[in-house]
């Protein structure tokens, strides 16, 4: 009931109502964002993405889910869509953003003298990507699973609910994106290390 | 070149990494943002409207344009009247010269 007239006044476009709902579930939908993306820059952008798709949407939601089930779900397409989008970029583009993005970051912490060692910096960088690069292999589902499970407080019956699955599947699809994420870095462990 | 050993107990570290990454928060800025982009959205879905004339000039022009009507009206209903009975005269004065007889000839009737 009261998240009926919650959603009423989201309806309404009330201000207040909006203020609430983006205080309570930014930083979640970054982190999922996050999950995918492993960018912050991007993943904030795509976190306003997520709220403007709400802001826009809002008169069309059904009630069929929760409020929460829906804007995860909307989190998650939007998160896969950009990946796709990733995906179609050619490979030396993406390669050269990301030598020039570390590039810079070790530049940035040379002229800083109180931030750990550039090289220490750097190793922690590379493994970052060696765990995208990882993330980035698992099937979609797998994936999503895996992302949504690391969020605090989100419970299988939740993931169940966003990605419209028993619990069971979910439990499984869980354990196998774990299973499948180790073998994927021992296979390629390296040619990062 | 790392041991088998010390490769797998790496990995374990970043599956840890990755099943537990560090709990993120948005910007300072980020509501700001976010809720200049709903003005943005509100102005595009607002009606849009167009001030031709203002009030004063439509009473004015509205003024005009009934003082044209009535100006018009009186005239034409000032010579359809004057027509009517012009045409009444034309026609007496037209049967007289072209049916002369058309007196007698409705007499007998």
């Amino acid at each position: 009931m009261e998240e009926k007239k919650f959603i009423q006044r989201l309806r309404e476009k009330d201000r207040t109502a909006f203020q609430q709902l983006v205080r309570e579930y930014k930083d979640p939908i970054l982190n999922v964002c996050y999950g995918y993306l492993k960018d912050f820059d991007d993943a904030e952008d795509l976190t306003q993405e997520v709220f403007t798709e709400v802001y826009k949407t809002i008169s069309n939601f059904k009630e069929e889910a929760s409020l929460f089930t829906w804007m995860y779900r909307i989190a998650v397409s939007r998160s896969l869509d950009e990946l796709k989008k990733r995906r179609s970029l050619k490979r030396a583009a993406y390669f050269e953003k990301r030598v020039r993005s570390e590039a810079a970051d070790l530049e940035m912490s040379q002229t800083a003298s109180d931030l750990p060692d550039p090289e220490e910096e750097l190793y922690q960088k590379q493994q970052q990507i060696f765990i995208q690069d990882s993330l980035n292999q698992l099937a979609e589902t797998q994936r999503t699973a895996f992302v949504l499970s690391q969020q605090d407080g989100l419970s299988y019956k939740e993931i169940a609910d966003i990605m419209k699955k028993s619990l069971s599947s979910i439990e499984s699809l869980v354990h196998r994106s774990k299973q499948n994420l180790r073998k994927i870095m021992e296979d390629n462990y390296e040619n990062y290390f | 070149m790392k041991s088998e050993k010390d490769i797998q107990t790496h990995i374990g570290q970043l599956m840890k990494d990755a099943e537990k990454p560090a709990f993120l928060s948005t910007s300072d800025d980020f509501e700001e943002a976010l809720f200049a982009r709903f003005d943005e959205i509100d102005n595009q879905n607002a009606p849009k409207t167009a001030t031709i004339f203002t009030l004063s000039e439509v009473r004015k022009y509205a003024a005009v344009i009934l003082i044209l009507i009535l100006n018009v009206s009186a005239i034409l209903f000032y010579s359809t009247t004057s027509d009517s009975e012009q045409t009444t005269e034309d026609i007496s004065e037209y049967s007289e010269e072209y049916f002369p007889d058309y007196a007698t000839l409705t007499s007998l009737e």
